[in-house]
C-alpha cells in the first residue's frame, strides 16, 4: 500500500510558493470588495475558489511535496495576519483539511488528481472554517449564518464547482508548461 | 546594535492585535462597548498611534457604514449599530498591526528561533505582492497591445493572461531562489544579527496597562460587576 | 597562497538521453581548460545562448544544485576542488551578481539587504558595521533609503554590495549593465576594475556589450561556434584586447545597412505633446514637456536610465495619463490598436501561444510577409514547437516579428537590440527594413536604446531626456 512520503523543501521550492502565494493573493484582490462587503456565510468563499485554485493548483504541480499547499495556506495566513488575525487560520487550517483528505486518498502529488483535490476543495473548506470563527467571535448560530438554505446549498454547490474549474484550467496550464519545458 | 524605533516588540503588538481582534468582537452588544474602544484608542495614543489611527478611520468608517447599510436591509436597528461597530471594533487590532515593520517581525522571528523558511517566505509574499500588481499591470497591457479583447475572445485573453503570468512567476522565482542561495542563505545554518529587536521599558508599560484594562472588560463580560 | 580558478576538461551538457555514450552525447562545451590569477578582470562573451550563463552557473553552483545538466571535469577555486559542494560553500569564495536585480531583492530598505548575505555568513555585527559603512561609501547608496524607489542601475549597485559584503575575492556577474545606462555602467566597471587592480579580486564577467567592457579587461573568453563534432561552443581566449577588437568589430552592421536619412517634411502629425507635466510620487518626471511626431519619422529616445524613456511610450500608448498638459494622437483609441506596434523589452509578455506559428498569424495582415519574416528570423524549423520553448534570443526576435507582422504604421520599439548578439541584430533590421519597404517608407518608429552601435540604423531623429 503506498504511504504519504514527506519530502524536505528545499530554498526553490519554499521561493517558488511564496511566489505563488503572492499571486494568489493578488489575483483573488479583485474579487476582494465583494469578500469584504458581502457576509452572507460561503460568498467569500465562491468569490475566491476560481483565482486560489488556478494558482495553488500550478503551485503544486511545480513542487509536489506533501505540506506545499499547507506551506501556500501559512503564508498566506501570514500576509492576512497583519490585516485580519483571524484570517490566518481561516486559510491555514483550510489548506491543512484539503491538503490532508486529498493526500490520505491519493497519497502522492505525482497524480494530476492529488492536485486536483487538494487545491479544489480549498475553498469549500474556508466555510466551516468561517462557521466556527463566527460562533466563536460573533456569537452567531449555524442557523443564522446559514440564512435561506437553498441559497446556503447553492453557494457551497458553487464554490466546490468553481474550486474543481480552476484546478482543472491550473493543471491545464500546468501541462502545457510542462511540454514547453518550463515546469 | 539596534534601531531606535517608536514602535513597539513587534511580537507584542502581533499578540495583542490578536487580543484585541478578538474581544472587539465578542464585546460588539456590550453596553460599555464604546468605552472599551475608547480605552485602548487612549491607550495607542499615549503610545503615540496617532498617526496610524487617523490613517485608517476614514476606511473604517467606510467600511463600517456600508455594513450598516447592508444590514439594513432585513436586520433591526441594533442589528445595523452591531455591523457598524463590529467594523469599528477592529480600529486597536488594525492600527497594532500596521504598525509593525515585516523586517521587524523576521528579526523577531529570528530571535525566537521560528524556522528562518517561515521568515523568509512570508518577507517574499509581501514584497513580491508589489511586484506582481506591476506585472499583472504590464502583462495587460501587453494584451492590449496584441489586440485581444476580453468581450470578443474570452478564451484568448485568458491564455494572454495566465501564460504569461505563470512564466514570470517561474522565472522570478527561480532567480530569486539562485540569488538567495549565492548570497549564502541556508535553512540549515542559523547566521548572525545585524540588530537585536529589544523588548524596551515601554513594551512592558504597554503590556501591563493593555492587560490590565484588557483583564476588566472581560471580568465585565463574563458578567462580574464593579 | 594566492587566489585563482582553474578549470580543467570542463564539459557540460543538457542532453538527457538514457545510457548514452560520451562520444555520442551533445555537449554545450566540452574539455575547457583555463585559469584566472588574482587581479584578472576577464570578459566572457559570445552570441545568444552560447553558454556562457550556463558557464557561470557551474562555477558558482548552481549547475547542478539547482539546475540539472550533466556534467564532467574540474574547477578550482583557490586550489580546493569544488564542484562537490553545495552553493552555500561555493559563495563563501564566489560572489555571484546577476541581471533582474528588482527581483532579487526581497527588504524594504537597503541596509537590510546588505546585511542579509553577511548575516547569513554569519559575520560579526561589528564587522557587519564596518563593511556595510563601506560600501554604501563606495556606491554612493543610503542606509535608510527605501529599494523600492532606487533606479535600474541603483538597484543594480544595491546587489553588487550584497556581494561585496559577503568578502569574496571572486566575482562573477552575469550581464549586469543589460539594463544599465552608459553613466551607472562606467561606475559598475570603474569599480570593479578598482577591485582586480587594487584589491587584487578575480573578476569574472559575462557581457553582450563588450565595446562597453572591452577598454577595462584584461583578457577576453570568446565563445565561438565548435569545430568539433557533438560540441556546440569553443572557447578562444584573447590575452591582447586590442586585437580581439580590430578583429571583431569589423563585420558589424555598417557593411550590412545603412544609417536612417531620408527625413520627411510636411507630413501629417501623429502625436503631439503639449505643455506636459507628469509626476509619480514626489517626483516629477516631465515638466513643461512638449514633442511632435510625424508620419514617416524615426526617433530615438536617449537618456539615463530612469529619465522616463519607457514612460514616455506609455504615456503616447495611453498606458499612463499626464499629470496636466495634453497629448493627442492622429488616431483614435480604438485605431491605434491595430495601427501602432509596441515590442516590449521583456518577450516573455507578448507571447502566449501553443506554437511559433499560432503566434505569428494571430491577428496578421499578410501570409506573405509572415512568410518572410520566418525566413528572415530562421524560424523555419521551430514553428510547432512551443514559444516557451525557445531560447531567450529566439523569444526576443519572435516577439519583434509577432508584432511588426501586423503592419503597423507606428512602431514602438523598447531596447530592442538588449540581449542580442551580432547575428540577429542584423536579422532585426533586415525585418524593419522589410517593413519600411512595404510602408512605402512611410512607417513610423520610435525606439529607446542604450545600445550605440544599433543607434544611427533606428532612427535619424534623437530625443535625449534629461535627468532630473
Amino acid at each position: 500500500m503506498k504511504k504519504i512520503k514527506f519530502e524536505k523543501f528545499t530554498i526553490k521550492d519554499i521561493v517558488f510558493l511564496a511566489v505563488i502565494t503572492a499571486v494568489t493573493l493578488l489575483a483573488s484582490g479583485p474579487v476582494a470588495p465583494l469578500v469584504m462587503t458581502v457576509t452572507k456565510l460561503g460568498t467569500q468563499a465562491f468569490a475566491m475558489a476560481l483565482p486560489f485554485s488556478i494558482f495553488t493548483s500550478v503551485g503544486l504541480r511545480k513542487v509536489k511535496k506533501a505540506g506545499s499547499l499547507t506551506i501556500i495556506g501559512l503564508f498566506s495566513g501570514l500576509f492576512l495576519l497583519l490585516m485580519a488575525p483571524v484570517m490566518f487560520f481561516n486559510q491555514f487550517v483550510a489548506t491543512l483539511l484539503s491538503e490532508g483528505l486529498a493526500l490520505m486518498l491519493f497519497k502522492t502529488y505525482k497524480d494530476k488528481i492529488t492536485v486536483l483535490f487538494s487545491s479544489g476543495l480549498f475553498s469549500f473548506f474556508t466555510i466551516p472554517t468561517t462557521v466556527a470563527v463566527n460562533i466563536l467571535l460573533k456569537d452567531s448560530s449555524l442557523s443564522q449564518q446559514i440564512g435561506n438554505p437553498i441559497t446556503f446549498v447553492l453557494l457551497v454547490l458553487g464554490t466546490t464547482v468553481l474550486g474543481f474549474l480552476g484546478a482543472t484550467i491550473g493543471n491545464k496550464i500546468a501541462d502545457e508548461l510542462q511540454k514547453a519545458g518550463k515546469l | 546594535m539596534h534601531r531606535t524605533e517608536k514602535n513597539l516588540h513587534p511580537i507584542l503588538s502581533l499578540v495583542f492585535s490578536l487580543f484585541l481582534f478578538v474581544s472587539g468582537l465578542l464585546f460588539v452588544k456590550e453596553k460599555w462597548f464604546l468605552i472599551y474602544i475608547l480605552t485602548f484608542l487612549i491607550i495607542l495614543l499615549i503610545f503615540r498611534f496617532g498617526g496610524t489611527i487617523l490613517k485608517i478611520m476614514p476606511l473604517i468608517l467606510i467600511f463600517g457604514s456600508l455594513m450598516a447599510l447592508i444590514t439594513t436591509i432585513n436586520g433591526s436597528r441594533w442589528d445595523v449599530l452591531y455591523s457598524f461597530y463590529r467594523v469599528f471594533a477592529l480600529v486597536p487590532a488594525i492600527t497594532l498591526s500596521m504598525s509593525i515593520k515585516p523586517v521587524h517581525l523576521v528579526r523577531s522571528f529570528n530571535q525566537i528561533k521560528v524556522p528562518h523558511w517561515i521568515s523568509l517566505g512570508f518577507l517574499i509574499v509581501i514584497r513580491f505582492v508589489r511586484i506582481f500588481l506591476d506585472e499583472i499591470r504590464q502583462i495587460r497591457q501587453a494584451i492590449i497591445l496584441r489586440g485581444i479583447r476580453f468581450t470578443e475572445t474570452p478564451v484568448l485573453w485568458g491564455r494572454a493572461f495566465f501564460i504569461p503570468l505563470i512564466i514570470r512567476v517561474l522565472s522570478i522565482s527561480e532567480n530569486l531562489a539562485v540569488s538567495l542561495e549565492t548570497r549564502a542563505f541556508s535553512t540549515e545554518v542559523e547566521g548572525t544579527a545585524y540588530e537585536t529587536i529589544t523588548f524596551e521599558k515601554r513594551n512592558y508599560i504597554f503590556a501591563i496597562m493593555s492587560s490590565t484594562c484588557l483583564a476588566v472588560y472581560i471580568y465585565l463580560f463574563i458578567g462580574g460587576e464593579l | 597562497m594566492s587566489i585563482s580558478v582553474e578549470v580543467k576538461n570542463l564539459s557540460l551538457s543538457y542532453d538527457f538521453t538514457e545510457g548514452i555514450p560520451a562520444n555520442k552525447r551533445m555537449w554545450v562545451f566540452k574539455d575547457l581548460n583555463f585559469q584566472i590569477k588574482k587581479g584578472e578582470f576577464v570578459l566572457l562573451t559570445g552570441f545568444s545562448g552560447c553558454g556562457k550563463s550556463s558557464l557561470i552557473n557551474m562555477m558558482n553552483g548552481v549547475i547542478p544544485n539547482l539546475k540539472n545538466a550533466y556534467t564532467e571535469g574540474s574547477i578550482y577555486i583557490n586550489g580546493q576542488k569544488v564542484e562537490n559542494t553545495t552553493v552555500r560553500e561555493r559563495a563563501k569564495h564566489i560572489g555571484s551578481v546577476f541581471q533582474n536585480p528588482r527581483e532579487q531583492i526581497i527588504f524594504d530598505e537597503i541596509l537590510d539587504e546588505i546585511v542579509f548575505p553577511m548575516e547569513n555568513l554569519g559575520i560579526d555585527p561589528r564587522k557587519m558595521r564596518e563593511s556595510l559603512k563601506r560600501l554604501l561609501e563606495m556606491t554612493g547608496l543610503r542606509a535608510d533609503a527605501k529599494t523600492a524607489i532606487l533606479s535600474g542601475g541603483e538597484k543594480q549597485k544595491l546587489m553588487t554590495a550584497c556581494t561585496l559584503g559577503m568578502g569574496q575575492k571572486v566575482l562573477i556577474l552575469d550581464e549586469p549593465l543589460a539594463n544599465m545606462d552608459t553613466r551607472s555602467s562606467e561606475e559598475l566597471l570603474k569599480l570593479l576594475k578598482r577591485l582586480s587592480e587594487e584589491k587584487e579580486y578575480i573578476v569574472i564577467l559575462a557581457e553582450h556589450r563588450q565595446e562597453k567592457v572591452l577598454p577595462y579587461v584584461d583578457r577576453v573568453f570568446s565563445f565561438v561556434k565548435s569545430t568539433q563534432k557533438n560540441v556546440l561552443i569553443d572557447i578562444e581566449i584573447w590575452k591582447d584586447t586590442d586585437t580581439y577588437r580590430k578583429r571583431n568589430f569589423t563585420g558589424s552592421l555598417k557593411n550590412v545597412f545603412k544609417p536612417v536619412n531620408h527625413l520627411k517634411e510636411n507630413n501629417e502629425v501623429l502625436f503631439s505633446i503639449k505643455n506636459m507635466d507628469y509626476k509619480i510620487g514626489e517626483r516629477m518626471l516631465f515638466k513643461d514637456f512638449s514633442w511632435e511626431i510625424k508620419r514617416g519619422e524615426e526617433w530615438v529616445v536617449l537618456g539615463e536610465n530612469g529619465c522616463g524613456k519607457t514612460t514616455l511610450f506609455k504615456l503616447l500608448n495611453d498606458f499612463e495619463k499626464p499629470t496636466s498638459g495634453s497629448i493627442s494622437s492622429f488616431y483614435s483609441k480604438k485605431e491605434k490598436r491595430k495601427k501602432v506596434g509596441y515590442v516590449l523589452q521583456n518577450p516573455d509578455y507578448q507571447l502566449f501561444m501553443p506554437r511559433v506559428k499560432d503566434e505569428l498569424y494571430l491577428n496578421v495582415k499578410s501570409k506573405d510577409f509572415v512568410y518572410e519574416l520566418i525566413r528572415v528570423f530562421m524560424l523555419e524549423d521551430m514553428l510547432d514547437r512551443h514559444p516557451l520553448s525557445l531560447s531567450e534570443g529566439q523569444k526576443r526576435k519572435l516577439g519583434f516579428a509577432c508584432i511588426i507582422s501586423n503592419e503597423p504604421e507606428v512602431l514602438f520599439l523598447d531596447e530592442p537590440t538588449v540581449g542580442l548578439d551580432m547575428e540577429c541584430i542584423k536579422q532585426l533590421f533586415e525585418a524593419l527594413s522589410l517593413l519600411r519597404i512595404r510602408s512605402r517608407k512611410e512607417l513610423t518608429v520610435i525606439s529607446i536604446s542604450h545600445d550605440k552601435r544599433v543607434i544611427p540604423y533606428l532612427g535619424n531623429r534623437i530625443l535625449t531626456l534629461p535627468q532630473d
